[in-house]
């Protein structure tokens, strides 16, 4: 029987992918358990008829608006951030320590080069980008033994222990472990399991299945983990308007020139924008592939597994590329900051101040026919780095099984982000919507 | 009961509780599959209003499907490709004018093992023979759609093949990503008789499609109306609708 084919191929920057599991069909491959359990009926097979409705559009692609925040409403002695949960020198036996990093991507920004390596995330449209703040709202850490049945990801064991937040952090500073990707990439100590909620030592031999959550962030549990007082309005906007995320920077144009010969459409594009990009995008990553037990994705490579001698490492890993694919559900594609720079205040106006971008620019503006802010088509201005592949840059970006969810770019940039959790580095999660995405 | 009795009893239970854990073993099945369009009045032409303002109204939209798979997972978002382990597949390939909702049937086309299936997936697949490939060429197009489209008094007479790239320049994965309609929300347990049933809708396949305010026709060749397209023609929720039942 032929099940499941595999997806083939594969390109630059796509991230290692899962093989699927082949199917197996269990028997009992005893006579004498015919004897002993009689005749095996699985299902009824009378009439029953199972009717499962589907709707065109899912409550989770519906918009939430908040009103416009205040200027309270910040827990109580929320700065300055408490002492780490760890340190670098911590080498507990038998305990779990969760970071949490947004790689050096986050810290550094993205450097552009014509001319990158293999792997190096860049964006092909000739931007560079830098992060002023990532500020990343988690909760509900869970350590779960295994499911017991390993095709099924999204379902794991009983809970063995859980530590709850709701912690913020700002992903973009360094913290003060080296990265699970090491150096440069940097994480920040958010909480230790040394014990499970049962109070019982971690059994070294059982690879818990690892699992938390992305939330809005809720005053006033809030919890600050390494913000500074100047960042208080961001936490304020952030609880009102229930965002899960929220970053900002500055994008820099320093791809070839555009000329009347050479990207003539591009002539009038600005070539430094301010971004500020906020929303809420809850969801559960859920049995993480851990891939300091194996590269590959596989439900043997799953979770944490406790040492007896020192600590294991549990770093989230926030991946900041994601915000700027050019199709869904497709870990790493090339990265564009066009399409978001024409949909700048000012676009094709008088120099003046930076244009700044933000998610209300993006509304309205279709992610499969990209238009600037004045209405013209976002053109691909491509092949400025060399070993990047054309997928869907603009004026199109690909939505795949993902439209329903999709109106428009702004819907398009966030449900990309809703992915972005991963373990270890480049560990997959299952990922479950929690909620609507809120703007 | 005699000794020996007792032992062979005491033993059988034994291998029953150790082996059967209380749980049924998966069986092998078969299963009927029928497809067609959304059920409608079919005396009035479909018009749909899309979220870019025009009001179209097709006049035909056929898609060419095949393989069916089915997985035990739940469908998951984004980046996971994970919705579990195949339980049920259709392997046969077959054409779908989404705008009849009278049902065509393969007896016997759908296999799997008897266990719920909660995700699928169809594929794409470029039409050998049929309706899309007499006008397409055989092998050449996924789907075929004909309609008006009217805004402001600009009206739009469109027709094309919806033919995936098959370009060398583009890599082989993303040429499966677009055949390929995945985490599509269902929940069937495959059952010996039973029959899958796939309705087709075409309310939201050009939802993405940007007509021209000038009133040319969509260019079915370019890259750009090929993947607007697929943002409707691809998506998983609201096209492809699958219903189940038992035995006849």
């Amino acid at each position: 029987m032929e099940w499941g084919a595999v997806m083939a191929g594969s390109r630059q920057l796509v991230r290692p992918r899962n093989p699927r599991p082949t199917t197996t069909v269990v028997t009992c491959a005893c006579a004498l358990l015919v004897v002993a359990c009689g005749t095996q009926s699985a299902f009824d097979a009378s009439l029953e008829v199972t009717i499962v409705p589907q709707t065109p559009f899912d409550a989770a692609g519906a918009d939430v608006v908040l009103p416009d925040v205040g200027t309270t409403g910040l827990p109580a002695n929320f700065f300055p951030p408490p002492a780490p949960a760890f340190t670098a020198a911590t080498r507990d036996p038998l305990s779990v320590q969760v970071s949490l990093s947004g790689e050096a991507l986050a810290e550094r920004g993205y450097d552009y080069t014509a001319t990158p390596s293999i792997g190096d995330a860049v964006f092909v449209d000739g931007w560079e980008v830098r992060f002023t703040e990532y500020l990343v709202v988690v909760d509900h850490v869970r350590l779960n033994q295994p499911g017991a049945d390993p095709s099924m990801r999204s379902v794991v064991g009983a809970l063995v222990a859980q530590q709850d937040g709701p912690w913020i952090v700002d992903a973009h500073r360094p913290g003060a472990l080296v990265g699970a990707a090491g150096p440069p990439e940097s994480a920040v100590p958010l909480v230790v399991f040394r014990a499970t909620a049962a109070g019982g030592a971690f059994d070294p031999t059982v690879r818990y299945a690892f699992s938390f959550d992305t939330v809005p962030a809720t005053s006033p549990n809030l919890r600050n983990v390494n913000l500074a007082s100047d960042q208080a309005g961001d936490v304020v906007e952030m609880i009102a308007r229930r965002w899960t995320l929220l970053f900002a920077g500055t994008a820099t144009y320093r791809g070839r020139t555009p000329s009347a010969s050479v990207d003539p459409t591009f002539q009038n594009y600005p070539t430094t924008v301010r971004f500020r990009f906020g929303f809420g995008a809850p969801a559960s990553y859920i049995n993480c592939h851990n891939p300091e037990v194996g590269d590959v994705d596989s439900p043997a490579t799953r979770g944490i597994q406790a040492s007896a001698s020192t600590h294991a490492r549990a770093q989230i890993t926030m991946h900041t590329d994601h915000f700027f694919w050019d199709e869904t559900d497709v870990e790493g594609t090339p990265l564009h900051f066009d399409a978001l720079a024409a949909r700048a205040i000012g676009f094709g106006g008088d120099a003046g101040a930076t244009p700044l971008v933000a998610m209300e620019q993006l509304v309205g503006d279709n992610p499969a026919s990209l238009t600037d802010a004045l209405g013209f088509p976002v053109l691909d201005r491509g092949s400025q780095t060399i070993g990047t592949m054309d997928n869907a840059p603009p004026p199109s970006y690909a939505v795949h099984s993902a439209a329903a969810l999709i109106h428009d770019l702004r819907d398009f940039v966030a449900y990309n982000s809703r992915s972005q959790g991963h373990l270890n580095s480049d560990g997959l999660c299952f990922v479950r919507a929690n909620g609507p995405i809120a703007y | 009961m005699t000794w020996p009795c007792r032992a062979l009893a005491f033993a059988l239970t034994l291998v029953c509780v150790g082996s059967c854990g209380g749980e049924d073993p998966l069986r092998r099945v078969s299963f009927h599959v029928r497809f067609g369009g959304v059920a409608r009045d079919v005396s009035q032409p479909l018009v749909v209003t899309t979220p870019l303002g025009w009001t179209v109204t097709l006049t035909a939209a056929r898609v060419s499907l095949g393989p069916l798979y089915f997985r035990n997972g739940e469908p998951g978002v984004g980046t996971d490709e994970d919705d579990g382990r195949v339980v049920a597949e259709v392997l046969a390939r077959f054409t779908v004018d989404a705008l009849n909702p009278d049902l065509g049937s393969i007896e016997g086309a759908g296999r799997g093992v008897t266990e719920s299936a909660r995700a699928g997936e169809v594929r794409l697949t470029e039409a050998d023979d049929g309706p899309i490939a007499a006008e397409a060429g055989a092998g050449v197009a996924v789907a075929r759609i004909e309609g008006v489209a009217e805004r402001g008094g600009v009206v739009i007479r469109f027709a094309g093949n919806v033919a995936l790239t098959q370009s060398a320049a583009v890599s082989a994965y993303a040429v499966a990503l677009q055949h390929r309609v995945a985490h599509i929300a269902t929940n069937f347990l495959p059952a010996d008789g039973g029959t899958l049933t796939l309705r087709v809708d075409p309310s939201h396949w050009l939802d993405a499609l940007a007509f021209d305010t000038g009133g040319v026709a969509p260019d079915f060749s370019s890259r750009s109306t090929i993947t607007q397209v697929l943002s409707g023609l691809g998506s998983a929720r609201g096209v492809y609708m699958f219903e189940w039942s038992g035995a006849r």
